[in-house]
């Protein structure tokens, strides 16, 4: 997909294959690649001639970043490029995991903080128990513990 | 389905997270479970949260005069809203409406590494000094003067302070004794977990006229264990101007220095309305100029105690600030931010200015319509029960939410 893109765009650019974990190959221009801390230190490794293997990401995850990565580097103004990241991140809280852990895999520090900040405007203003609910997390204080905490935090259970 | 991975992502990638939450959710983010309870409570988060709210310049605390409200302004970078406020606590209790109407009132004096003094005047009680932690949502109530005590007059000087190597938080009140016909000032200094205020003595070499002035513009600098303030002195000329004065407040060894120290140019009573703070670690100095330039400066001394890194940072013309506020053109400052826009506080309302569009925005939330003060929190979980430990001369209360009801 990718690879085919940035084949016919121009034939100077120097392209990169990465490997998902599921032996899936993406091709990706160096420029766009390079965002990636990762990416960039396995290239100077001496990788970039070969597929570029990365262990941890999947290939339903690989193609999102991937589709970040070419747009991040594709010139776009700081507006669009605003809009689109907002619908990026749009995402289900099951794929915000998963990217969360590739951009820190990845070491891609722009995007790793546009994923905090979506979770981080999830969590905003809630109540423990909506947070609990949201994210799934189960309550594991004991009711002597739970009883502790309300009185400790009595304003937050009135 | 329903069940989500968020919570078991890594530490530090929860920490980054925390860190852009509101620091009155993360608070409550302590509650969720115990893991997120030993993240936050883990210093490397604390740590981390201290430079992400520095670095973005995240945290204000503001008081709402009229209603005693405290509230969190927080300016979180990358997101949509350019600020978010959000209710800490209806402070103590509601005053009988009789304390009101005898101008009953909450006051902000300085807040130091997380820790907040609020002086409380009430004209039908005694006035007391509060120290709280607003994301703790903690506060005591330092004992107050004792009723034998006629010959001495509460000054309105207080503040808190800590001192870096014995790791104590100390308070600091004034009070003046008659002396035949002149006042002394005296100073007193309560060391948090220790239960009485020591007498430290007289406070040398200054005129008590010069000390009521300088409540007029509080203790907001504190850098290095040190309080810096400006004393206003009269030069006793013909001119009988004031002059202001650096004046320090060592923590560690509890001792007074007046520093003269001026900015250049700032040699006479050039400036007006002048004020301190402090930015990146360092002090600044803002003040009006009406005599030269016309404008409204601040000042920054880049290197601590170095007369000559005095650096003008930031200027606004006056001819411009009158155009934006036609009627009354002075305004305080509440913050200055990383990039060089300011906070600022005109007429109990609460504006942002850009200093490169040079635009004063006025920040919109209906709870701050009334007049406020607001003032650069430094935002600490440090729990106030571990530092006062078993201090039974101050019992460790909580703030009200009224919102939870």
């Amino acid at each position: 997909m990718a690879s085919s893109e940035s084949t016919t765009t121009s034939t100077t650019t120097k392209v990169l294959r990465l490997k998902s974990s599921d032996n899936e190959i993406f091709g990706v221009e160096e420029k766009a690649a390079l965002q990636s801390e990762t990416i960039k230190s396995l290239a100077e490794d001496g990788y970039s001639e070969d597929v570029i293997p990365l262990f941890n990401v999947e290939k339903k995850t690989l193609a999102k970043i991937v589709e970040w990565l070419n747009k991040h580097a594709s010139g776009s103004s700081k507006e669009e490029l605003k809009r689109w990241d907002a619908d990026f991140v749009d995402v289900d809280k099951d794929v915000l995991y998963d990217l969360l852990l590739a951009s820190n895999y990845l070491n891609i520090e722009v995007l790793l903080h546009q994923l905090a900040q979506k979770v981080a405007d999830m969590i905003k203003g809630k109540k423990p128990e909506e947070i609990r609910q949201l994210f799934g997390i189960k309550n594991d204080f004991t009711p002597e513990e739970e009883a502790e905490i309300r009185r400790e935090n009595a304003w937050a259970f009135e | 389905m329903g069940c989500c991975y968020i919570s078991r992502l890594p530490d530090h990638i929860l920490m980054t997270i925390f860190c852009k939450v509101p620091i009155t959710t993360v608070a409550e983010c302590r509650y969720v479970c115990k893991s997120w309870i030993d993240i936050l409570s883990h210093p490397i988060f604390a740590n981390t949260f201290k430079q992400s709210t520095t670095s973005t310049g995240a945290t204000s605390l503001v008081l709402c005069v009229k209603t005693d409200d405290l509230y969190f302004l927080e300016f979180p970078q990358g997101s949509e809203s350019p600020f978010s406020l959000n209710l800490v606590a209806e402070f103590v209790k509601r005053p009988p409406p009789e304390a009101l109407e005898h101008n009953h009132r909450l006051r902000f004096v300085n807040s130091c590494n997380g820790l907040v003094c609020v002086r409380e005047v009430n004209p039908l009680r005694d006035s007391f000094i509060h120290i709280l932690n607003p994301v703790t949502r903690e506060y005591i109530t330092l004992p107050p003067f004792e009723e034998e005590r006629e010959r001495h007059i509460a000054v309105d000087l207080c503040g808190i302070g800590f001192s870096p190597k014995t790791n104590q938080f100390k308070a600091i009140r004034f009070f003046a004794e008659l002396n035949d016909l002149s006042y002394d000032l005296n100073c007193e200094v309560y060391t948090l977990g220790t239960g009485t205020w020591r007498n430290i003595g007289l406070v040398p070499e200054l005129d008590m006229a010069d000390w009521i002035c300088a409540d007029y513009f509080s203790f907001e600098a504190f850098v290095n264990g040190f309080f810096h303030w400006l004393i206003l002195t009269r030069d006793h000329t013909e001119y009988d101007r004031f002059i202001p004065s650096l004046c320090t407040f060592d923590f560690e060894s509890e001792k007074f220095e007046t520093m003269w120290m001026p900015p250049p140019e700032i040699d006479d009573d050039t400036y007006q309305y002048p004020g301190l703070g402090v930015f990146n670690n360092s002090i600044y100095f803002a003040g009006y100029d009406f005599c030269h330039e016309e404008s409204y400066q601040i000042w920054l001394m880049r290197e601590y105690g170095v007369v000559e890194s005095w650096t003008k940072i930031l200027v606004i013309e006056l001819d411009w600030a009158r155009k934006c506020f036609p009627y009354d053109f002075c305004f305080i400052l509440a913050k200055l931010f990383e990039n060089g826009d300011l906070l600022l506080l005109h007429q109990g309302d609460t504006f942002l200015y850009n200093s490169r569009s040079k635009i004063f925005t006025k920040l919109d939330a209906p709870e701050i319509k009334s007049s406020i003060r607001a003032i650069v929190h430094e935002p600490s979980f440090v729990s106030l029960k571990a530092i006062v430990k078993d201090d039974s001369s101050c019992e460790v209360r909580k703030l009200n939410c009224r919102g939870a009801n």
